[in-house]
């Protein structure tokens, strides 16, 4: 998941119930140490982010229930920030609330960014939403 | 009126965009910045619409 609007990020999170963003944190709560057990595609290791740096951010996010946290890191590529957090343990409650890969967390930023773009372009947006999809339509002027 | 449609599936977070009423680059252009803003990296799926404005170039050259 790439982050480039924090805005959006933040109004997300609002949505998403157990969520609290925490401005400006520089540590999140996870393990504490790399003890080098997960290599899945979506380690955050393999993802850009130096192990070293495990438990470091620009910004967090609390989860009710859970004594880790959400960090949201600025990705080494340049394009943004990704949340990473530790999903062992009590980690397993974050999964929870946000999904596995975030993709809670991810149709919440994803329906706030389009929102935000369609109003800051000053185009009109209609969503819709169904049991499975959120849809929506943007109005181009000519 | 053009439009961007998307879809943003709420099992995976997996969003798809397509444009109505656009043709050729145009299409690609529409969705660019939301694209970029996204990061959206894979390649868009071109459809019949991308290549309407090619079609009409090669019926000119052939006429």
């Amino acid at each position: 998941m790439c982050i480039t609007d924090l805005e959006a990020l933040k109004q997300a999170v609002l949505k998403i119930k157990g969520l609290c963003w925490k401005e400006g944190q520089q540590t999140y709560k996870w393990y504490g140490r790399f003890v080098n057990d997960y290599h899945g595609g979506d380690a955050a290791y393999k993802n850009g982010i130096d192990p070293k740096k495990y438990g470091t951010c620009d910004h967090a996010i609390t989860v009710e229930g859970s004594g880790y946290e959400i960090g949201i890191m600025k990705r080494t590529d340049g394009k943004g920030w990704s949340p990473v957090w530790d999903f062992f343990g009590t980690g397993r409650k974050i999964n929870e609330v946000v999904g596995d890969g975030a993709e809670k967390l991810m149709v919440e930023y994803q329906r706030e960014y389009v929102t935000r773009f369609a109003n800051l372009e000053n185009m009109n947006i209609n969503w819709e939403e169904t049991k499975g999809e959120a849809l929506f339509e943007i109005e181009v002027a000519n | 009126m053009k439009k961007i449609i998307g879809r943003i599936d709420k099992a995976t977070g997996k969003l798809t965009l397509e444009t109505v009423g656009f043709t050729g680059e145009a299409c690609l252009e529409a969705t660019r910045k939301l694209r970029e803003g996204l990061g959206i990296e894979a390649e868009p799926e071109k459809t019949a619409d991308y290549y309407k404005e090619e079609v009409t170039q090669e019926q000119e050259q052939s006429t």
